[in-house]
């Protein structure tokens, strides 16, 4: 229940002409809570609200910002031998129990024999800091930070005759540990993941990138959610112009809620009106340190495992973090593999349909005639057989995502094996169309990024409808608008196919081939970085030299 | 701020401009009054392109920042610059529907047969639209992606053809007379004038290269591919058969058998030049938005760019069937009427140059 008096007492003694509107206002209401309008307009006023030296004031105001919430503890108590009035604020749930009992017994019991303040000393900051065992301790002035203390797990403690609130850090809120990234799962290489908890993610990136360079800003965005954002990049590395860019759309932004990366992600971008994600999104601490050593900018949204990196390519969205990590050979077959499996992933189904519908003659002759006894009792022009197992499929995989875990899978297999099966023998699919469709769904599989394999699983269904109306006509004009799309895209300023367009000659060492990381001796060039020297010259490996009549290996003088 | 292209993508859009659609079109008209000479008439025909795009260089280099029109319209406001300006976009936006047309006509044909043309139309001009929209970055980016791979497809043909050679048809030369040659020049002005795209671009080249030479590069380049394609159809077809066919170019690669499996090369190069035909489609009408867009100085160019690609899709409607049209290209007043056209252009932008420089020196003078 809210002690309406005590709050038109508190506002009447902050003495300014709007909260003594307010005062009137409060004393005006009856019953046990203050009615809507009126709380809003106390929460508007909140970050002007000062702590007042009256302790029971301070309660009064905070229980009315809060209204009755449940979860908001005050614990009143009497610190030191003189039994001075405080009460410490926490919101159940986010605060650590532990911290807490903590901190009550250093007010209660350890200070039971000695006055507060001491004699001769004055009430202060630095008293209860010296009391109180925490790792810091800040005073705060006005109602608004205590409100955004409290609701960032901290505790709050105010005293009697203290115009300030003491902020303790005592989160506790709900965390997982940093398993296996569910997306990007790789065979070699380290095998946690960013969890949803912004602190636990910087750390797992200071754990791999221990240098003083690194530079962290904070922001906090959503006028309701409060949600933390970490902007990490590293000094000398990135570009200033860069970090500014990203500062400066992140601070324009001007939401009530941010409540994952994507949020942020569609405020930031270059180009609202493209499928291909401008900002590579990724779960793997490895991938942003790995970014941010080629000057690339990071930013780490509290509530989320997804950490967004930028400037992205089209390349960098192709690529996998274990190109890095498996030997440059089989890395770099991978690779080619990958870029091949993208173009079946969305021209494989459309070229069928264009070949079998419009261009019969380009096919030769033995397997036209096998193409079409596969088709024979189709009912179906090739398009609709297309869209449909296409549909199928993506709606299998949906709802393989969807569904429990164990369910899922069973009903992704069953599902693709009992429909493609039954619909060849029912005549209402030919074989060919279900290998097509099968190979598109792998080779889209093959795609690391999730953001990519979308945009590519959608032009898919695009390029099938136009190779279905047009044939090889309908995808080359595609393909033209595409190549057009994809040329004029940009990703904070850099070119988002750099770097084949414009041509970077140097950087094509980690392209479709990677070459051995003694190779890569420099960063990337199209990127507008401050050092792009990444190592010594002479990292190439040598077999030690054989001695006349020693043993390779052996130790020379 | 402006964009600027790079000397490769400026070379690149000037030989795309110059060589895929007289590679379908051109071959039919010149055998038939050049025989197998026909690719001299291409080479000697390209002269005069090369010296309209380095005079149109020349002259847009007299103005500030190689941009004719803008120095005009801020010099002596925007009726100075509309004379050149429209004379130009009227050239390239009837350039453009030509190509619409041609297109439209080759993939009605060989591609989607029974297909009308007003179908195909829109798709065309609403990719053309979307590129000229995105700006000249993009333009001149997919003229290179399609220009690198018909250099090497050009340069890769003599190996699947050589069985077909006979070099008994380009002899004796010039069998049919030196006016059979200067006939079949005279058909190739109308379509090697058309360097004077290099106009729109010129302002786009950075300043660090030189525009003479990559305009020499792009404009000598396209000729001498196109005199070398013509040269093997003329060794493999002779100098009778061409003339009967509607693309010869087209019949170059169809008869080309690698293995069994790999015969029908001909889908590649359709698909190029189907991408090397939206593209002109492209250039040309970027060029008329471009400087239509200048004289006016209109900076959101989305409404004329739709405006002038219905007015090409409409133009390309009514315009002949695909023989008509390859007669058209040899049909005298149709070569004069380019021939003038880009002369009247040259001659503004001379005037134009000659008159700015007066004031430059009466200004400096006073």
């Amino acid at each position: 229940m809210i002690e309406q008096a005590l709050v038109v007492q508190y506002l009447r003694r902050w003495q300014v002409e709007r909260a003594n509107i307010l005062a009137d206002r409060v004393a005006a209401c009856g019953g046990a809570q203050l009615p809507e309008p009126v709380q809003m307009d106390l929460a508007a006023e909140k970050d002007n609200m000062p702590v007042s030296p009256a302790l029971a004031e301070n309660r009064a105001i905070v229980r009315a910002l809060l209204g009755a919430s449940e979860d908001v503890m005050d614990r009143p108590l009497y610190v030191g031998s003189n039994r001075l009035p405080a009460c410490l604020f926490y919101v159940n749930g986010m605060a650590d129990r532990t911290q807490i009992m903590l901190i009550l017994e250093a007010l209660t019991s350890q200070s039971r024999n000695d006055p507060i303040p001491p004699p001769g000393g004055a009430l202060n900051l630095e008293t209860f800091q010296q009391l109180i065992p925490s790792a810091t301790i800040t005073g705060v002035g006005s109602m608004g930070q205590v409100l955004e203390a409290l609701l960032n797990g901290d505790s709050v403690l105010f005293v009697e005759g203290l115009t300030l609130a003491l902020v303790m850090p005592t989160d506790g809120l709900p965390k997982r540990q940093p398993d296996e990234p569910t997306t990007e799962p790789t065979v070699r290489g380290p095998k946690d993941g960013f969890t949803e908890s912004h602190v636990e993610n910087l750390a797992l990136i200071r754990r791999r990138l221990r240098d003083d360079r690194l530079r962290v800003e904070k922001f906090t965005l959503g006028t309701r959610t409060h949600t933390t954002v970490l902007l990490v990049y590293l000094l000398g590395l990135a570009e200033p112009g860069i970090v500014n860019e990203v500062r400066r759309r992140v601070s324009r932004i001007q939401v009530d809620s941010v409540l994952e990366s994507g949020y942020i992600e569609e405020l930031i971008e270059d180009e609202s009106f493209t499928l291909f994600p401008l900002v590579k999104v990724t779960e793997r601490p490895d991938v942003v340190v790995a970014g941010m050593l080629e000057g690339k900018v990071a930013l780490i949204t509290d509530g989320t495992p997804h950490v967004m990196l930028m400037p992205s390519t089209l390349v960098a969205e192709l690529q996998a973090a274990e190109d890095y990590y498996d030997r440059w050979p089989t890395s770099s077959f991978i690779r080619t593999l990958r870029i091949i499996y993208v173009f079946i992933a969305f021209l494989g189904p459309a070229t069928y349909v264009a070949i079998t519908t419009y261009h019969q003659e380009l096919i030769p002759t033995n397997l036209l005639i096998t193409l079409i006894t596969a088709r024979e009792g189709v009912p179906f022009p090739a398009v609709i057989e297309a869209l449909a197992m296409e549909l199928t499929m993506e709606a299998l995989r949906e709802a393989g995502v969807r569904l429990p875990k164990v369910v899922g899978q069973a009903i992704s297999i069953v599902g693709a094996l009992v429909i493609g099966d039954s619909a060849v023998q029912a005549g209402l699919v030919s074989p060919v169309m279900v290998v097509v469709v099968a190979l598109t769904a792998i080779a889209s599989f093959i795609i690391p990024l999730y953001a990519m394999s979308l945009a590519v699983r959608v032009l898919r269904f695009a390029f099938v409808v136009l190779a279905g109306v047009f044939g090889f006509f309908g995808i080359v004009v595609g393909l033209m608008a595409l190549y057009v799309h994809l040329v004029s895209l940009r990703s904070f300023g850099v070119p988002y196919l750099s770097p084949m367009i414009p041509p970077s000659w140097g950087d094509q060492r980690d392209v479709a081939v990677r070459v051995p990381w003694w190779a890569m001796r420099r960063r990337p060039r199209f990127m507008p970085l401050g050092n792009r020297s990444r190592m010594g010259l002479s990292n190439r490996p040598h077999a030690p030299e054989r001695k006349e009549g020693g043993k390779p290996g052996a130790a020379t003088d | 701020m402006q964009q600027q292209i790079s000397g490769g993508l400026y070379a690149a859009v000037l030989a795309i401009m110059g060589s895929v659609m007289p590679y379908m079109l051109l071959p039919r008209a010149l055998v038939q009054y050049a025989g197998q000479e026909a690719w001299l008439a291409i080479l000697l025909g390209g002269l005069y392109g090369l010296a309209v795009s380095l005079v149109t260089v020349w002259a847009a280099c007299r103005f500030s920042h190689r941009d004719p029109v803008k120095a005009l319209r801020c010099a002596f406001g925007p009726w100075a610059a509309l004379p050149v300006a429209l004379l130009y976009s009227a050239l390239n936006l009837l350039l453009s529907a030509l190509a619409l047309h041609d297109v439209q006509t080759f993939t009605s044909i060989l591609l989607l047969p029974g297909t009308p043309g007003w179908v195909l139309a829109p798709m065309i001009a609403g990719v053309a639209i979307y590129a000229v929209v995105r700006g000249v970055e993009p333009v001149s980016r997919i003229a290179f992606a399609v220009f690198l791979p018909m250099v090497l497809v050009i340069l890769v043909l003599p190996t699947g053809l050589f069985r077909e050679f006979d070099i008994l048809q380009i002899d004796p030369f010039l069998y049919r007379g030196l006016d059979g040659l200067v006939r079949a020049i005279s058909v190739t002005l109308a379509w090697t004038g058309q360097s004077i795209v290099a106009l729109s671009f010129i302002r786009h080249l950075s300043p660090k290269v030189n525009p003479y030479l990559w305009t020499a590069i792009g404009v000598g380049g396209a000729h001498v591919l196109l005199s070398v394609t013509m040269a093997l159809i003329t060794l493999v077809f002779g100098s009778v058969l061409p003339g009967r066919l509607l693309y010869p170019g087209f019949e170059l690669f169809a008869i080309i058998a690698v293995s069994e499996a790999v015969e029908r090369i001909q889908a590649g190069v359709m698909v190029l030049w189907l991408a090397g035909g939206l593209l002109k489609v492209t250039v040309n009408l970027f060029a008329a938005v471009e400087e239509l867009s200048v004289t006016f100085n209109v900076h959101r160019r989305g409404w004329i760019t739709a405006v002038l690609a219905v007015i090409a899709m409409g133009a390309a409607q009514i315009l002949p069937g695909p023989l008509q049209r390859t007669g058209l290209t040899a049909q005298a007043w149709w070569n004069i009427l380019h021939v003038g056209l880009q002369l009247a252009i040259l001659l503004l932008l001379a005037i134009g140059a000659l008159v700015g420089r007066l004031r430059q020196g009466a200004m400096a003078s006073g």
